[in-house]
């Protein structure tokens, strides 16, 4: 762990709160694209990585120095995420900013300007991702995104999410074969179209 | 030529099988076309997934995450924690010697009541749950190794595929496995947080068991059954003695065979048997237990 971070934790075990903005200030970045990723959305993204902040600050004092404090914050953050998603589940009345909709996205920036036809077709297969990301239970998605998304090792996410490795693997074998089935039948569909539309017009 | 499941196949993808078997497998596509093709629309799922450009974090968002979470933050003292810790340690430990001691005086005279059971073997009386929770688990281990020695994957095509089709009776036993899991890996009582999580649980368990029942899955009815079973004894008892945690821990292990059997029969939503159709033989899907 860099010094400066070192430093951070030790002022901020001893007192001075200000101190850990500079460990937020490092670490949110790769926080934030964890949750949003998960949480598939803007505002359930920012809420869960505060939150992972939160956790981690009031365990401070027992933090490992010699542990990498962006590693554990970011564990701290898949769960905090798949609580969140798993929250939002169960509350049907919340609804919050897609992860394509406009207004709620447009805080977090992404690292790319495409053309408009570029950004046209990314939205539309984002779109398709994210429908059939919804077939997914919490952890599910989770563990998949965790996996797949964020190359983290199955002892990593199974620690996180608390469960064992051998169901944490389990969750992404069932989130690769549901997300297999559900882009399938969405191009299946597409190909029926475009094979009928000419047909049609004749 | 060795068959490979989805399972091997998305593994393979993600580079989470082990050397010998990575290799086994890529010679196997090389010269399998159905299984190339397999594997091709597997991959094909995973790049689908791979696109996401990373979002950055601006200055603005920084300073609003600080501004929400600053006010949260209570100023941290260095306690002289080292002592502290030793000194509940030990009250702890003492607290739960003396109260082992003498609960295992209070058993020692109905010891001779219970012949046979293994725990009376160890001078140790098992509690009415746990005497059932271990029955409980005897039986179902019972069930699961009736199925032949190819369990696994027969248990996976005996299973009806409620679970698949219901995605929130799968998220339900999602979740369920989660607050299990971590209820088997604390100590104590239970953290206000996950008593919630288990009187919750309990609640939609009974409406996914009466769900089940009455649409006749009798199989699923009695896997969820049985979990309500562990959320009802984790709701109504207070894990004051060793007494009850050996009987929770019992129940628990319960938890796990019937989530094993769930995901087991999540897997039979998976498109497995077009590579290997010799493995799961459609006449076993009539059979349930």
């Amino acid at each position: 762990m860099a010094k400066d971070e070192q430093d951070a934790i030790a002022r901020v075990v001893a007192g001075d709160r200000d101190a850990y903005r500079v460990l937020m200030e490092r670490h949110m970045p790769a926080v934030l694209r964890l949750t949003l990723r998960v949480t598939a959305n803007s505002v359930d993204a920012e809420e869960a990585a505060q939150e992972a902040f939160l956790k981690a600050y009031k365990k401070l004092p027992d933090f490992r120095r010699e542990a990498a404090f962006g590693t554990w914050v970011y564990r701290i953050a898949m769960n905090c995420a798949l609580d969140l998603v798993e929250r939002r589940n169960r509350d049907l009345n919340w609804n919050a900013v897609p992860m394509d909709g406009e207004p709620g996205f447009a805080p977090i920036a992404e690292s790319h300007r495409p053309s408009p036809e570029r950004e046209l077709l990314d939205r539309e297969a984002r779109r398709q991702r994210e429908e059939a990301m919804k077939v997914l239970t919490p952890m599910e998605r989770t563990a998949f995104v965790l996996r797949h998304m964020e190359d983290q090792p199955i002892p990593v996410i199974s620690a996180a999410l608390g469960v064992p490795e051998n169901s944490a693997r389990q969750a992404v074998f069932r989130a690769v074969g549901k997300l297999r089935k559900q882009l399938s039948a969405v191009r299946g569909v597409g190909r029926a179209v475009a094979n009928v539309q000419p047909q049609e017009a004749r | 030529m060795k068959n490979f499941s989805e399972e091997d196949l998305i593994a393979y993808h993600l580079g989470d099988l082990g050397w010998w078997k990575q290799r086994q497998l890529h010679s196997a596509i090389e010269k399998d076309a159905a299984l190339a093709a397999e594997s091709e629309a597997i991959a094909e799922t995973l790049r689908a997934f791979r696109g996401d450009a990373a979002p950055i974090v601006d200055d603005a968002m920084l300073e609003r995450a600080w501004q929400r979470v600053r006010p949260s933050l209570e100023v941290l003292s260095p306690a002289p924690r080292q002592h502290r810790t030793r000194t509940v340690w030990m009250v702890g430990a003492g607290s739960a010697l003396a109260g082992a001691t003498a609960v295992v005086l209070l058993l020692v005279p109905f010891m001779h009541r219970v012949p046979g059971t293994q725990q009376a073997a160890n001078g140790v009386q098992p509690a009415t749950i746990a005497e059932r929770a271990h029955d409980l688990l005897q039986e179902l281990q019972g069930k699961k190794s009736a199925q032949g020695n190819n369990s696994k994957q027969e248990v996976a095509v005996l299973l009806p595929d409620a679970v698949a089709e219901d995605p929130s009776l799968a998220a339900h036993l999602d979740m369920a496995e989660r607050v299990l899991t971590e209820v088997s890996h604390s100590d104590g009582r239970l953290q206000p947080e996950t008593q919630e999580q288990v009187h919750r649980l309990l609640l939609e368990n009974a409406v996914y068991y009466r769900s089940a029942e009455s649409r006749g899955d009798m199989s699923t009815a009695a896997v969820i059954d049985d979990l309500g079973r562990v959320l009802t004894s984790l709701d109504a008892e207070p894990r004051d003695s060793a007494h009850d945690e050996d009987a929770m821990r019992l129940q628990i292990h319960i938890g796990d065979v019937l989530l094993d059997l769930r995901i087991l029969h999540h897997n039979t939503d998976s498109p497995a048997a077009t590579v290997k159709p010799t493995v799961l033989p459609a006449s076993s899907r009539q059979t349930s237990f």
